[in-house]
């Protein structure tokens, strides 16, 4: 998720959210890059999704997208699970 | 091998994002970086990059980048990134608070952060009407 590729992602997001979604998961296993393009996609869905009532849940954080959620604080700021499964099972906070 | 410097001089669009990380990527084989470094790389020059693309120069007009690499010794690559655009110093800037929960965040202000938690050495200076940007990174940190 970078620079040019990351408006998609955030595109698609909010087409899920205008369709009544509330609580979101996003499953980063395959997510080899992320910028700060894209730490401000999550961030920006993840308030959104808030002030509906739901949430974003980020899980299978790899590599550098891992580092990145380390070094920026987004791993205690947003919802992370090492696994698909305890994200959709996780309660809402 | 050391090397001496190699550059890169472009239009500042972040559609070149590619076309620059590939160059940089060059200098990073030649320093012998490790993979991990290189995805890092990416990071920091996009980071750099996309900000001169974004916020250097006003819509219309020149727009001038230029990117330059060279090798001091082995396993050690430096990069300059220089703009002609409005002076701005990127460090001049506190570090985000990355402690605060989901509602006190910023949507915004991690790109910076990032360049200096994973750069070696990071200056600027204004020279001639040119920002000039420079990082070290290298195979050991």
């Amino acid at each position: 998720m970078d620079a040019e590729n990351t408006p998609q992602v955030e595109k698609e997001c909010n087409a899920r959210i205008a369709e009544g979604s509330n609580t979101l998961i996003i499953d980063a296993g395959d997510l080899s890059y992320v910028s700060s393009m894209g730490l401000r996609c999550f961030v920006a869905i993840a308030k959104t999704l808030k002030g509906k009532g739901g949430e974003l849940r980020i899980c299978r954080l790899q590599g550098l997208v891992n580092q990145v959620f380390e070094i920026t604080g987004l791993k205690r700021s947003l919802r992370v699970y090492e696994t698909l499964e305890s994200a959709a099972s996780a309660r809402k906070e | 091998m050391a090397c001496g410097p190699r550059s890169l001089t472009l239009e500042a669009q972040t559609g070149s994002l590619h076309e620059v990380m590939e160059f940089v990527r060059q200098g990073a084989l030649e320093a012998s970086l490790p993979s991990v470094r290189l995805d890092e790389l990416d990071l920091v020059i996009e980071e750099i990059y996309v900000n001169v693309c974004r916020h250097a120069y006003p819509p219309n007009g020149p727009r001038m980048a230029s990117i330059t690499y060279w090798v001091p010794s082995p396993g050690e690559l430096q990069v300059e990134v220089a703009d002609q655009g409005v002076e701005f110093n990127p460090l001049d800037f506190d570090s985000p608070d990355t402690g605060l929960d989901l509602e006190d965040r910023p949507i915004g202000g991690l790109g910076i952060f990032l360049v200096k938690q994973l750069t070696g050495s990071l200056s600027y200076r204004r020279e001639d009407g040119w920002n000039r940007l420079t990082f070290g990174m290298s195979a050991e940190s």
